[in-house]
């Protein structure tokens, strides 16, 4: 319809300016063709008038002039001289039945300056100039010509064309608009039903028999309208589905929606409840604060900054959150925020999906307290009962290892008792029952056993008791200045009755001086009555020797490094008497057959890949006394705990070894092993050629509880008493007692004491 | 007694010479030939060399122990026969238990009675 309507609209509009456009042109024509004629009539009157001016003959001219204002629309004509003085000016009276008339009035008329044109234009007339000429210019002849008829001519062609125009537009508008009726009005209901498909679906259009293109629309539209009705009933469904969804949900769970620019768009009244705020006080509020402290601290702000980078991103958000009841108070909230997407896969909302979590959240925290003052407190006390456990378990390993000594040294005791009081039972008995039968020589030497063996039980009962007396502190030291060469000389006389019996040889080496020390003799000759004992016992053949020799005892200190260079002048500034090792077996070798001969282990890790913890180990396997000090590359601030189960163990960074060294010497040795302050000292040993003693036993015989299984030890024969009083006797007087020993071939028991006296003597 | 007659013998074994003689008394008075040996090595090489009709053998001894030297000798076919009579200086229940894992007859504690031992050998070894 509207395309009808603009056609005829364009008609109409066209039309006229069609009609003035051709009109124009006819107007145009008639000027030209007005113009044209009046020139030549111009030209005429200027060549007729020749004769007429050069004769001066006015009155023919003025005649001629008459004659041709005759002609339809001239208004006057004039003639002049070339000057522009009328000659002869002749007025039309407009009057067909009367002459045109001469004109007197006016003496001269301006010449037009542009005489080409000779024409002059006004609205309503036409000057046309024309020369007169006959050899020299003579003078104009001036047409003025009206254009009223021309005008009205061409105003009645406008006219007419105009007519014409409407007539035809109306001719072609009626008929397009009854050619265009019917299928325009199809058209319009086709339009009204797609307008009112999604209204009315399911509609179906009747079909007219029209053109193809219309009945082709129609199919269309009513299959668009099936489709649209089968569409509608789906979405319906859904919509309902929805409905009830969004029912339970809103039932259920705290829900907004926000923009994407974090305002809320929509709160379901759960929210509404919960926080206080009124549906129009949420809405147009910033999503995620209801108060002013949710962007409070650094933590906040990066935790909503999560959130919306998430969920920007078109990732779901799953999380807690809180915000402040209007009311005040927390609620905390058990939060799923979907991005809802457009096509362009940019969200355009977010639906926020919550549920209040506040008291399981309030029990949680109070939980949380709770568990963390009862963790704090647990914590204490596990601390405590660590700390109590770890005493006890001390205390308790210290009365284990001290009970199994007791037990072992009863057992020992025991046995040794058991085996005198054996044959004083067995030779008493014998004597009683059948002392007529034997012999009096027998009798006697029986008697003696018996006489012999009471006293080995009584030594035996005095060693336990000395035993006691150093344990409690209660020995008495009757100190006084005694040459121990006298001694040694004494000893040798006392044994060599025993050795010569068994066969052995007993010598002493002595340099021919005094060796004066302040002691109680009867301790140091115990000391050394048992190593010739012992000697004499454990010796099947060969010799003893028994040696005094003055040494100036250097406090030795053994030092494990493979970096010598750098290690040594470090450790040799501090006057200590080294001996270096490079291969960490060779010094475990010498520790374990000559144990008791160095004060020190230094032990340089700074280029070692060996463990702190392997190293002490593997010493204390050998040795488990001597002070260890452990140099390691690093500064050692704290010390490994594997050295606190190893005492006397410590360790010393490289960057405190200078300044710290001769602090920590002094902290594990007790004493600073200064090797310039040697003191002079006697070395005194036995050395048998007896069956020897294995390595790993080598250590312990000086142990006053034996260790190691105790049927061995009673293999070797002794209490174990002996040697354990002698290494007590000598280290009250600051010495040392070592052995050592070539199984096999023999051994060597040896001891230093300093040879300090008094002055009082 | 009769001379001509081979007396059954008894390897006496003690590191302690005074009870090796004590020993030594009574198992002559009881009739028997005695040997001796004082460590445990020379026990079990003197009892495999004269295989005598019965052993006893002290606990503690030096080179090996009377209980080792029984079970060694026991591990020998000709010494299953033997009688051997352990004497130990530790009285404890254990010690006679350990006597019997080893293999030996009887057992005794130090100190004994010479009279008991002699009723033990008689028993072990009737004439």
């Amino acid at each position: 319809m509207q395309v009808a309507l603009a056609f005829i609209v364009l008609m109409l509009v066209s039309m006229p300016i069609y009609v003035v456009y051709e009109a124009q042109k006819e107007l145009d024509f008639i000027f030209e063709t007005t113009e044209r004629e009046t020139s030549v009539l111009a030209q005429n009157i200027a060549i007729n008038s020749v004769d007429h001016i050069v004769t001066r003959d006015f009155s023919s001219l003025d005649k001629l002039l008459i004659r041709s204002a005759r002609f339809p629309g001239v208004i006057d004509l004039q003639v002049t001289k070339p000057d522009g003085s009328i000659i002869s000016d002749i007025i039309n009276t407009n009057d067909e039945n009367t002459d045109a008339v001469p004109r007197y009035s006016i003496p001269s008329i301006e010449i037009p300056s542009i005489i080409d044109l000779k024409i002059a234009s006004q609205q309503d007339r036409m000057d046309i100039w024309a020369p007169i000429e006959s050899g020299t210019h003579l003078g104009w002849v001036k047409i003025a010509y009206s254009m009223e008829a021309a005008n009205k001519h061409g105003e009645d062609r406008i006219r007419d064309y105009l007519l014409d125009g409407a007539i035809l537009t109306l001719l072609l508008s009626v008929s397009l608009m009854l050619f265009m009726r019917k299928p325009l009005e199809m058209i319009g209901t086709a339009v009204k039903f797609a307008a009112r498909l999604d209204e009315k679906t399911g509609k179906q259009l009747t079909i007219k028999r029209q053109s193809i293109e219309i009945e082709q629309l129609f199919n269309v539209l009513n299959k668009v309208s099936l489709s649209l009705s089968d569409q509608d009933a789906v979405i319906n469904k859904v919509l309902k589905e929805l409905e009830t969804q969004k029912l339970a949900l809103d039932e259920h769970s705290i829900v907004s929606i926000w923009n994407t620019n974090g305002f809320i768009t929509y709160a379901n009244d759960k929210l509404t409840q919960l926080s206080g705020y009124s549906q129009q006080e949420l809405c147009g509020k910033k999503c995620l604060m209801f108060s002013d402290d949710c962007f409070d601290n650094e933590s906040n702000f990066s935790f909503y900054d999560d959130i919306w980078s998430t969920i920007s991103e078109g990732k779901v958000w799953r999380g807690e959150m809180h915000f402040k009841r209007k009311q005040g108070g927390d609620a905390w909230l058990n939060t799923t925020i979907v991005p809802f997407m457009d096509d362009t896969g940019k969200p355009y909302e977010y639906v926020n999906i919550q549920t209040d979590i506040t008291e399981q959240k309030n029990a949680e925290k109070q939980l949380e307290e709770r568990n963390k003052s009862l963790k704090e407190l647990t914590d204490n006390l596990e601390v405590k009962v660590g700390q109590r456990t770890a005493e006890l378990e001390s205390a308790n390993q210290q009365l284990q290892h001290l009970n199994s000594m007791k037990s072992e040294f009863v057992s020992i005791v025991s046995h040794e008792l058991r085996t005198p009081l054996t044959s004083i039972k067995s030779f008493a008995e014998i004597l009683e029952g059948d002392i007529e039968e034997i012999d009096i020589d027998t009798q006697r030497h029986y008697l003696s056993i018996i006489n012999e063996e009471a006293d080995r039980l009584g030594r035996l009962i005095n060693d336990v008791l000395d035993l006691q007396k150093m344990d409690a502190g209660k020995t008495d030291w009757n100190d006084e200045n005694t040459d121990l060469a006298k001694m040694a000389r004494t000893l040798i006389e006392l044994f060599s009755k025993s050795y010569k019996d068994k066969g052995l040889n007993l010598t002493l080496e002595i340099p021919d001086e005094q060796f004066i020390a302040n002691i109680d003799a009867d301790k140091i000759h115990q000391v050394t009555t048992n190593l010739l004992s012992n000697a004499l016992k454990f010796t099947m053949e060969g010799s003893v020797t028994l040696s005094l020799q003055p040494i100036h005892y250097r406090p030795q200190v053994l030092v494990l490094t493979n970096n010598a260079d750098s290690m040594l002048p470090i450790l040799a500034s501090q006057n200590l008497n080294i001996i270096s090792f490079e291969k960490l077996y060779e010094l475990l070798n010498l520790l374990q057959n000559t144990p008791y001969l160095s004060e020190l282990l230094i032990i340089d890790l700074t280029c070692s890949d060996i463990t702190i913890e392997e190293t002490i180990e593997d010493i204390r396997q050998r040795d488990g006394t001597v002070p260890v000090l452990i140099i390691t590359s690093e500064s050692m601030l704290i010390q490994p705990e594997c050295l606190l189960k190893h005492q006397p163990a410590k360790c010393i960074g490289l960057p405190e070894l200078e300044t710290g060294l001769n602090a920590a010497i002094l902290d594990i040795s007790n004493t600073t092993l200064d090797s310039s302050t040697s003191i002079p000292t006697v070395e005194i040993s036995v050395t048998d050629t007896g069956m020897g003693i294995p390595k790993e036993e080598l250590q312990k015989v000086f142990d006053r509880f034996h260790q190691v299984d105790s049927s061995e030890t009673r293999e070797i024969g002794g209490s174990g008493l002996g040697l354990a009083i002698c290494r007590d006797i000598v280290e009250h007087y600051n010495g040392k007692i070592w052995a050592e020993s070539t199984p096999g071939e023999g051994s060597r028991f040896a001891y230093l004491l300093p040879l300090v006296a008094s002055e009082n003597e | 007694m009769n001379d001509d007659i081979k007396k059954p013998t008894i390897l006496i074994c003690d590191d302690e010479p005074h009870i090796r003689e004590s020993i030594r008394y009574t198992v002559n008075k009881a009739g028997f030939d005695h040997l001796f040996a004082s460590d445990g090595i020379a026990s079990y090489a003197m009892a495999c060399e004269n295989k005598p009709d019965m052993v006893i053998l002290d606990v503690g001894m030096p080179g090996m122990t009377g209980y080792e030297v029984c079970e060694k000798l026991r591990e020998l076919p000709e010494m299953k026969e033997v009688k051997i009579l352990i004497l130990t200086a530790f009285g404890q229940e254990k010690d006679k238990q350990h006597a019997a894992e080893v293999g030996a007859n009887d057992f005794l504690t130090k100190p004994f009675s010479p009279s008991l031992l002699k009723e033990k050998i008689i028993d072990l070894l009737p004439i």
